[in-house]
């Protein structure tokens, strides 16, 4: 399918992965190919970890979105293509609903007991929902063509995608309910919500992407879009040939068998591991190259962006779902 | 030479390679001839397999090898969050019934599986079980993922602090444990915090903090035994990566580290020498320049040796400022060559363990245990 039709299927990218995968580069490679395909992109951050406002060269991000001078057509007039990033924080995101529903100065005299503190800790799902409400209210006011969302690592992923079940279940009235039930609206919809999971062709990264999948589709019934696998080394043609060639001809500088070895044996197992990811996960890969960069620009945005695109083309259009 | 107290613990963020140093470590000293048991978190598959852990295996540490000359043993076991809690909560509760009452709880589910902290405060408690156990000289702890590991260090008076919150405290007048004796002002409160969140919620989460009476001082008493554990008789271990975003985490958790750290573990760098990167590299006939330069074993050896390049200098710059950072002016550095293969049985463990193990030994090969 083409990148436009690929971004134009859903309004809202939940990127997740487990920590040290990659996600945050992933999430931001997403949204820049989405806004180079002339879409109105909103990049958002969940974590302070995340790194997104360093790697987008940004200075630092907030609560308001902020222009990223990406490379391609982005300008402050024109909204096509325009690529913007934010930071959502839980607290800001209950504030700003609360305000919303005329319950701020409520909501201040139940803070101050210290009862908002109380409930959170024994109902955490309330911080996420609200996060997600948050996201849900700017799909529906269409402040974006597509939100890209830089989800928690995935152990707090899947709760964090499961809150809304779970505080419909707790909560029996209230603007917490509303917003519990408007959020699994969104959810289960998959022309508005898909979640992308992110890993790396490694062992652990690979169970923990094959369990959090099965987790999210069981349990809260979103629909998962391709699996991004990060990180995979490219190929060096004839490099296995001449290592066989050179054998033990001592006159050949050791580091250059080493090197050779050690990259042929570290493909061998992003081998082995893509493909049990392929057997034990039935969704599409998309797999974006290893750079030999040890930090992250717009530079190599651009460039992982680039790749993204070339994969999306060569994924099957979804199957008709007959909804 | 480093010297390490009774219990380390490794700090580091996702995908680094914590829990493989955290079981190297602990292989280390075992070799040296200490009963030593390994608490793991989240292990790989193969490193689980390596160290004979399997899954329903619960908290009991399993006993992966013992060396007969020198009578050290090395031990490992799993966080079982929800069975530690479990655990905590009918050692302290008051009776039986109490105890099956809050486990019934739908909120305990919650509290469990969610509250951020949990896991970590179970770790901080399994940590004082196995110190305690006269089973072991020494206790190796891998930490939680969320948060780098530092939520560990403030976690054992999350629980007392939890269940004696001032609000619970106003809600519950000490002598009493019926809701009959709720405050004119925290009813008001409540029924405010009720048109938020539903009323069924707020009181759920009464019903929930009822049943904990009378556990408050037990708790409290854990946290401190576990805080003198930490801070008297623990060293600390930074695992961290050389690539800029597990550097920044790594930064970040050295900011919020109170105690001082004993050893940094630069793992996962890539296995070239830098300096033997240039054109020289040095194959069978290289007069012929065309040749040389598209040779696939020149170009791999090129690449890997820009990343290890600029690997080091982040390494160079990352040490510098952990030691510029007061109290870990001492800390001593340990780096780690990556492998092509995966870490799959105890002989990779071991090569990692050897090279952890000449760093805490020093050149003269003393020992570095501590008193």
């Amino acid at each position: 399918m083409t990148a436009q039709d690929f971004f134009a299927a859903s309004n809202v990218l939940i990127v997740a992965g487990k920590g040290g995968v990659g996600k945050t580069t992933v999430g931001a490679c997403l949204a820049v190919a989405a806004a180079r395909a002339g879409f109105d992109t909103l990049l958002i951050e969940l974590e302070g970890f995340s790194h997104l406002a360093r790697t987008l060269q940004v200075g630092s991000l907030g609560y308001e979105p902020r222009t990223v001078n990406h490379h391609g057509r982005a300008t402050e007039t024109d909204s096509s293509g325009r690529l913007r990033a934010m930071q959502l924080r839980p607290e800001e995101a209950l504030a700003d609903y609360l305000d919303r529903t005329g319950m701020g100065p409520l909501i201040n005299r139940v803070s101050r007991a210290g009862a908002i503190e109380v409930v959170t800790a024994a109902a955490p799902g309330i911080r996420d929902l609200v996060t997600l409400g948050k996201i849900r209210q700017m799909e529906q006011a269409g402040v974006a063509d597509l939100i890209v969302v830089d989800a928690p690592a995935s152990g707090h992923a899947i709760t964090f995608l499961t809150c809304a079940e779970a505080m419909a279940a707790s909560s029996n009235s209230g603007p917490i309910r509303e917003q519990a039930d408007q959020v699994l609206a969104m959810l289960g919809d998959d022309t508005r919500c898909q979640v992308m999971l992110v890993t790396l062709p490694e062992e652990t990264p690979v169970s923990e992407t094959v369990e959090t999948a099965f987790a999210i589709e069981d349990r809260v019934g979103l629909k998962l879009g391709p699996v991004v696998v990060n990180s995979v080394w490219p190929t060096i043609d004839g490099l296995e040939r001449r290592l066989a060639e050179v054998g033990d001809n001592t006159r050949v500088d050791p580091a250059l068998i080493a090197a050779a070895r050690f990259r042929l044996d570290r493909q061998a197992d992003q081998n082995t591991q893509i493909d049990r990811l392929a057997r034990e996960l039935p969704l599409s890969q998309i797999t974006l190259p290893h750079l030999f960069r040890a930090d992250m620009d717009l530079a190599a945005i651009d460039e992982l962006a680039d790749a993204l695109t070339d994969q999306v083309d060569i994924i099957p259009p979804p199957e008709p779902t007959g909804s | 030479m480093i010297t390490l107290h009774r219990v380390t613990v490794c700090l580091g963020s996702g995908g680094v390679g914590k829990t493989t140093v955290a079981a190297a470590l602990a292989l280390a000293m075992a070799e040296r001839g200490e009963r030593v048991v390994v608490l793991t978190i989240d292990p790989a598959r193969r490193l689980a397999d390596a160290l004979g852990l399997q899954d329903g295996l619960g908290n009991e540490p399993a006993l992966v090898r013992r060396w007969d000359d020198t009578g050290g043993e090395l031990w490992a076991t799993m966080l079982d969050p929800a069975e530690t809690f479990r655990n905590v909560v009918q050692t302290e509760s008051t009776s039986d019934e109490q105890a099956r009452t809050i486990m019934a709880n739908s909120l305990f589910t919650n509290l469990v599986t969610s509250l951020s902290g949990t896991n970590e405060y179970m770790a901080a408690e399994r940590l004082h079980q196995l110190h305690s156990d006269e089973r072991f000289d020494r206790v190796v702890v891998d930490t939680p993922p969320s948060r780098h590991g530092i939520d560990f260090l403030e976690s054992p008076g999350r629980l007392y602090r939890f269940v004696n919150h001032r609000l619970y405290r106003s809600v519950f007048a000490p002598t009493t444990s019926l809701l009959r004796t709720v405050s004119a002002g925290s009813q008001m409160i409540l029924r405010l915090l009720g048109r938020i969140v539903g009323s069924r919620l707020v009181d759920d989460v009464i019903t929930f903090f009822a049943n904990f009476q009378g556990l408050d001082q037990g708790f409290r008493r854990r946290a401190e035994a576990i805080e003198e554990v930490l801070d008297t008789e623990t060293s600390f271990v930074l695992v961290a990566s050389p690539r800029a975003q597990p550097l920044e985490e790594a930064r970040w958790i050295v900011d919020r580290l109170k105690p001082p750290l004993s050893v940094v573990v630069m793992n996962r760098l890539c296995p070239v020498d830098a300096a033997g990167a240039g054109g020289g590299a040095g194959a069978e006939g290289g007069e012929d320049r065309t040749d040389f330069d598209t040779d696939p074993l020149v170009r791999n050896l090129r690449e890997l040796a820009a990343l290890a390049v600029q690997e080091q200098q982040l390494t160079d710059e990352f040490i510098a400022d952990v030691r510029g950072n007061g109290d870990n002016a001492d800390a001593s550095t340990i780096q780690i060559w990556e492998q092509g293969t995966p870490v799959s049985d105890l002989d990779d463990i071991e090569r990692i363990s050897d090279a952890l193990s000449a760093a805490m030994t020093g050149s003269g090969g003393g020992d570095g245990s501590a008193a």
